[in-house]
């Protein structure tokens, strides 16, 4: 057993190996009652196309989610969820578009819970009729995304940023493939991506390290995997130009909203690490468009905007700064957005205080076994490894940082996106 | 884990010190009797109190200060449970022993009640520019939950079933009554909730509770004694069954039933009522709605329950197909004839009882959970956790059929998908 010590915030994260490839992470606070169990596939909603044995083999969208549907029913056609219902716990699962969780959250038969989770997950059985019976269920899933306008924003954008990646389409699929989805399809997926050696576990709140590693083991050991054939996942030519530089939405919503995003190859930041990056980037966001700018300050008070908003994040090759804003008026705050992305101000009493924040937040962050275990299946899918020096990485930006990584952003490819109420009788 | 309630004679302050947390919680509670207070201009004048103060202007400024605190969270907000109003101003802080700065305690406190002692008002009168940003604010955001067809359908529910009662005012308020509100007449809004409000502290965290209730009497003086006795229990009228079917512009039909409670007793409120929800539709997928409707009819893809103990009321709620309802509807009542029958099985009653338990020891690990159950318990004898652990495994099928036929289904509501050929 492996102990990685997060630098500077007095804790440890456990790490082991099964003999199979399965890694197990361990976070313990003995102060509260709760433990979280998640085992994550490394594989998701985007993993739609990829070679495996030399053939190329393409999925319709939307097979990791009903496999994921499918993987939550036993053989009896009960739920399995309802079987860590009789253990004391909750239990979920979710398709995101890198991976697939299943997790537990209980305060008892922590041994149990566990062997449950790996069991779930070792050679299903594929039936019939509990495919076609789970289909009615995740085509009104569907259905209700498309009363969701965030959802609706959120691909409309990805269509217009992206001409290739497989983000471009809801996770769920289209009704079409969601209709066609076959025993076949869902049972490759299962054999290709479903193996210890492209998973993890990880366990946190009131346990022991020490057992919930034997337990793992121990279970793992009485499992058969055949070999992993490590599928190549289709590597997608995506151009750094945006698909369109303007779109409209019509959807249910009360109030207009105005989304303005930007492309940014990561080849620009090959010397910088991501999770400073992203740091870098939203401190810099919120110090410019959150609420202790004085910009948005003079949006609100002139009414410009409701809300007003901004992220960053990474998808594949491409770094995506999005600014948001609820707004009666987008034609107006267009422009003054527009103007602002290209003139932000990078004020070293401003990063501090952030940065002082941010440093409060992660120490907090570091009780809740929910939370802590949701960030380190973040991070060990999105980084590949546990950050263990995330508080020192905060302390150490520098301005010279800061300016460093926004002249390596090019405002070039920016799509606007405004989304609109739908009137019944004007589409 | 240490209880300990201070009794002053303008407020009252209820702490619990333990060491579990990383964080402490502070909460001024504004109580009074929902029914002699306007609830639009309430929802307003606590969104500005949030907003801005004579110290700090603006938003911005208060924020700044809080990023200066450590990114202390500053929150104002408007609950009811019964007839009880509540309007709560809280920080949320480090562990002082995580600070370099001795005095960061006190500074926290000195800010929140410096927000709540010294409003905006200027020249006798609230801040004209905040006033107007926080009123247009709020006009706007009162027709979101349109967005959110299952929001909406509840609210049309509620709407129908309870119209002027307590049970059916949203706490956002209403447009008609926001429109004409003045600047001057909040600043009379926030004197009347200073003055005739029961006033109640909430303080959670690894303390030393006597030097914060000093603190606390150095920075806040609230003159006026509130004996009035508030109810907790909101008994709305039994109304005859009716069916309301609407159309709408949404991609999937809501289908709504919603029941009402009589004569519930304070056993069946809090340690029955919470199985029965379980039993019926909020226990992941095995309960009776997802059993019938998801599992064995793939009708839909959510179902379950919501629903209050103090207005006496459920909602069991689904989105599906509308061709479909007709199904959903014979499903439904099949599993409230079921509930009232008693058809539960024995085994699946003990799995509730031990999930709920175990829940419970998840709520104990919730900083708010501890102290909110705490303070409900003082004031309106609410159930306290221990009592849920005596009292919960005592429960009996019996106990469960006899609470289900005290429901009268009330409110069929059925939100209609729109046509297909009508749109996109």
């Amino acid at each position: 057993m492996k102990q990685i010590k997060l630098k500077k915030l007095e804790e440890t994260i456990y790490m082991d190996k099964c003999e199979n490839g399965l890694e197990i992470y361990v976070w313990v606070n003995k102060k509260v009652n709760t433990f979280k169990g998640t085992y994550v596939i490394k594989a998701g909603a985007d993993d739609v196309i990829f070679t495996k044995n030399k053939k190329e083999c393409t999925l319709p969208h939307g097979v990791a989610h009903y496999l994921e549907h499918i993987m939550c029913k036993n053989i009896d056609n009960t739920s399995l969820l309802g079987k860590f219902n009789e253990l004391g716990s909750y239990s979920n699962a979710a398709t995101y578009p890198d991976k697939t969780v299943y997790e537990f959250v209980g305060t008892e038969n922590l041994k149990e819970n566990l062997e449950l989770l790996l069991d779930s997950i070792y050679q299903k059985k594929f039936i019939k009729e509990h495919i076609e019976g789970e289909r009615g269920p995740i085509l009104e899933e569907s259905r209700m995304k498309k009363d969701n306008p965030s959802t609706l924003n959120y691909f409309e954008m990805n269509n217009s940023l992206f001409w290739k990646y497989p983000c471009r389409i809801i996770g769920l699929g289209t009704e079409e493939d969601i209709k066609k989805i076959t025993e076949k399809d869902l049972e490759t997926f299962y054999q290709t991506f479903y193996h210890p050696e492209n998973s993890f576990v990880v366990v946190t709140g009131n346990v022991d390290p020490i057992e919930v590693i034997y337990t793992i083991k121990e279970k793992e050991k009485q499992k058969k995997y055949k070999k992993y054939l490590m599928p190549i996942r289709k590597k997608y030519k995506e151009p750094n130009k945006i698909v369109t530089n303007y779109k409209e939405l019509y959807t249910n919503i009360e109030i207009p909203r105005v989304t303005l995003a930007i492309k940014v190859s990561m080849k620009n930041f090959k010397d910088i690490e991501e999770v400073l990056l992203l740091n870098i980037i939203n401190l810099v966001l919120a110090s410019n468009f959150g609420v202790t700018s004085l910009f948005k300050e003079s949006i609100l008070e002139k009414k410009l905007a409701v809300t007003l908003g901004s992220s960053a994040y990474i998808e594949r090759d491409y770094l995506i700064i999005q600014i948001a804003a609820k707004t009666k008026y987008p034609e107006e705050l267009l422009p003054i957005l527009q103007e602002k992305i290209k003139n932000l101000e990078l004020i070293e009493k401003d990063m501090k205080r952030k940065i002082k924040s941010e440093i409060a937040n992660l120490v907090l962050s570091y009780e809740d076994p929910e939370n802590v275990n949701d960030m380190l299946v973040y991070s060990l899918v999105r980084f590949g490894k546990i950050i263990e020096n995330e508080k020192e990485i905060l302390e150490k930006i520098t301005m010279e940082e800061i300016n460093n990584v926004f002249s390596k952003i090019n405002l070039k490819e920016q799509i606007v996106l405004i989304t609109k109420p739908r009137k019944k009788d004007e589409i | 884990m240490k209880k300990k309630m201070y009794d002053y004679d303008g407020y009252k302050i209820y702490t619990i010190k333990t060491d579990k947390f990383k964080n402490c919680y502070i909460e001024v509670n504004f109580r009074e009797d929902a029914r002699k207070v306007n609830i639009t201009k309430r929802n307003l004048l606590c969104n500005l109190m949030t907003y801005t103060s004579l110290k700090y202007p603006t938003k911005r400024e208060m924020r700044i200060h809080s990023e200066e605190l450590y990114n202390l969270v500053f929150e104002g907000s408007v609950n009811r449970s019964g007839y009880n109003l509540f309007t709560n101003f809280s920080i949320d802080i480090l562990d002082p022993k995580f600070v370099k700065e001795k005095d960061y305690l006190e500074k926290s406190i000195e800010f929140l009640f410096e927000v709540i002692n010294h409003p905006h008002i200027e020249n006798n009168t609230f801040n004209e520019r905040s006033f107007s940003i926080i009123k247009e604010r709020i006009l706007e955001g009162l027709e979101i939950y349109k967005e959110k067809p299952l929001s909406y359908a509840a609210i049309r529910c509620k709407e129908e079933m309870f119209g002027d009662s307590i049970s059916g005012v949203r706490l956002s308020g209403n447009k008609e009554e926001l429109l004409p509100l003045t600047k001057e007449e909040l600043k009379e809004e926030y004197l009347s909730m200073m003055a005739s409000a029961h006033c109640d502290i909430l303080i959670i965290g690894d303390l030393d509770m006597d030097d914060v209730v000093k603190k606390i009497k150095k920075y806040f003086h609230k003159p006026s004694i509130v004996t009035e006795e508030i109810p907790f229990i909101v008994e709305n009228k039994i109304k005859a069954y009716q069916e309301i079917e609407e159309e709408s512009k949404y991609n999937q039909t809501q289908l709504l039933l919603m029941y009402q409670l009589e004569n519930i007793t304070r056993k069946e409120r809090f340690f029955i009522a919470p199985l029965f929800q379980r039993i019926l539709g909020n226990a992941g997928m095995t309960d009776k709605l997802k059993k019938y409707l998801r599992e064995e009819n793939s009708l839909c893809y959510y179902c379950g329950i919501s629903g209050s103990t103090s207005d006496l009321y459920g909602i069991i709620y689904t989105g599906l197909s509308y061709e479909n309802t007709n199904l959903a509807i014979k499903y439904i009542k099949k599993a409230l004839n079921e509930m009232k029958n008693g058809e539960i099985e024995e085994n699946f009653l003990e799995v509730q009882k031990n999930k709920f338990l175990s829940d419970l020891r998840l709520r104990e690990d919730s900083i708010y959970g501890l102290i909110d159950n705490y303070y409900l318990h003082e004031i309106a004898n609410f159930a306290t956790f221990e009592e849920l652990k005596e009292e919960i495994p005592t429960i009996k099928v019996e106990d469960i059929s006899k609470f289900s036929n005290k429901l009268h289904e009330s409110l069929l509501y059925i939100l209609k998908e729109e046509e297909q050929n009508e749109t996109n």
